[in-house]
């Protein structure tokens, strides 16, 4: 077994030293790479992730060994210095009522109606989108958006809705797209959130 | 495929969108697209197949508006 010995470098190295490593084993041969900061230990194993490796990592002390697998002779992700930066965080939109912007309901209801129906035409797409109070109507069966909202959910997007909301309006059998939600999941996904575009 | 309809105002946007709505058409409500303006405004996308019907309403309805293919 090949072992990279990154003690003591800071990144982009250990990345590199890596890279360089993998190129000289064949495929199925094991790695073994030794690092001693937190921050590059999680980017090379970001590195082998995203280049269908199984990378797993111990700890002792400040040392981390992760030990990997060469997969193909060739790598889907080569730029392994590019993996120094932290990968940019997920968004989510809140929607806290069915209209989007204050000094005219009306405006307000189409403002949201075009911006729902182009979420999915602006990348990335939010990892999550969050309705409470009035927002919930914009779920309800009778909301235009429902058929693009069931779109967004099959490219992976997570639609919560506010449970306590639904039952406040008496709309919860009317819910039509989404997963009812609580309070706690709605934090915990607000919190976790890269960025929040609330509308 | 698919049409793209404009206005001159978004408030005829609004009553169009309110008239399919009355008559049972679907309609998307969208930005105008970039290609067509850069101005901001509202337009509405719809179904080929509705494109007849709706202009019969909206020309019924005095809104004058313009059509596009997507």
């Amino acid at each position: 077994m090949k072992t990279v010995d990154a003690k003591g470098q800071a990144c982009p190295k250990p990345l590199i030293m890596t890279k360089k490593a993998l190129s000289e084993i064949s495929p199925g041969e094991q790695l073994s790479i030794i690092i001693d900061n937190v921050t590059s230990c999680e980017n090379v194993i970001r590195f082998l992730s995203d280049n269908g490796m199984k990378p797993e990592s111990t700890q002792q002390g400040d040392v981390f060994t992760i030990t990997v697998k060469k997969k193909d002779q060739t790598l889907v992700q080569p730029d392994a210095a590019s993996y120094c930066t932290a990968p940019p965080k997920n968004h989510i939109i809140v929607f806290s009522k069915n209209k989007m912007g204050q000094g005219s309901d009306e405006l307000g209801e189409i403002l949201v109606q075009a911006l729902i129906n182009i979420i999915d035409e602006v990348t990335p797409l939010p990892s999550h989108l969050v309705f409470y109070n009035g927002g919930i109507f914009l779920t309800c069966a009778d909301s235009p958006l429902v058929e693009t909202l069931k779109t967004l959910e099959k490219k992976g997007v997570t639609i919560l809705v506010c449970g306590t909301c639904a039952n406040h309006f008496e709309k919860m059998e009317e819910i039509a797209v989404g997963t009812v939600s609580n309070m706690y999941t709605i934090l915990e996904t607000m919190t976790e959130a890269g960025h929040i575009i609330q509308l | 495929m698919k049409h793209i309809i404009l206005f001159k105002t978004t408030r005829d946007a609004i009553r169009a969108q309110r008239l399919c709505k009355r008559n049972d058409i679907s309609c998307k409500v969208i930005p105008v697209p970039r290609d067509i303006s850069s101005e901001c405004g509202m337009a509405l996308e719809i179904h080929n197949s509705d494109l007849d019907r709706i202009t019969e309403i909206v020309i019924k309805n005095g809104i004058s508006h313009d059509i596009y293919n997507k």
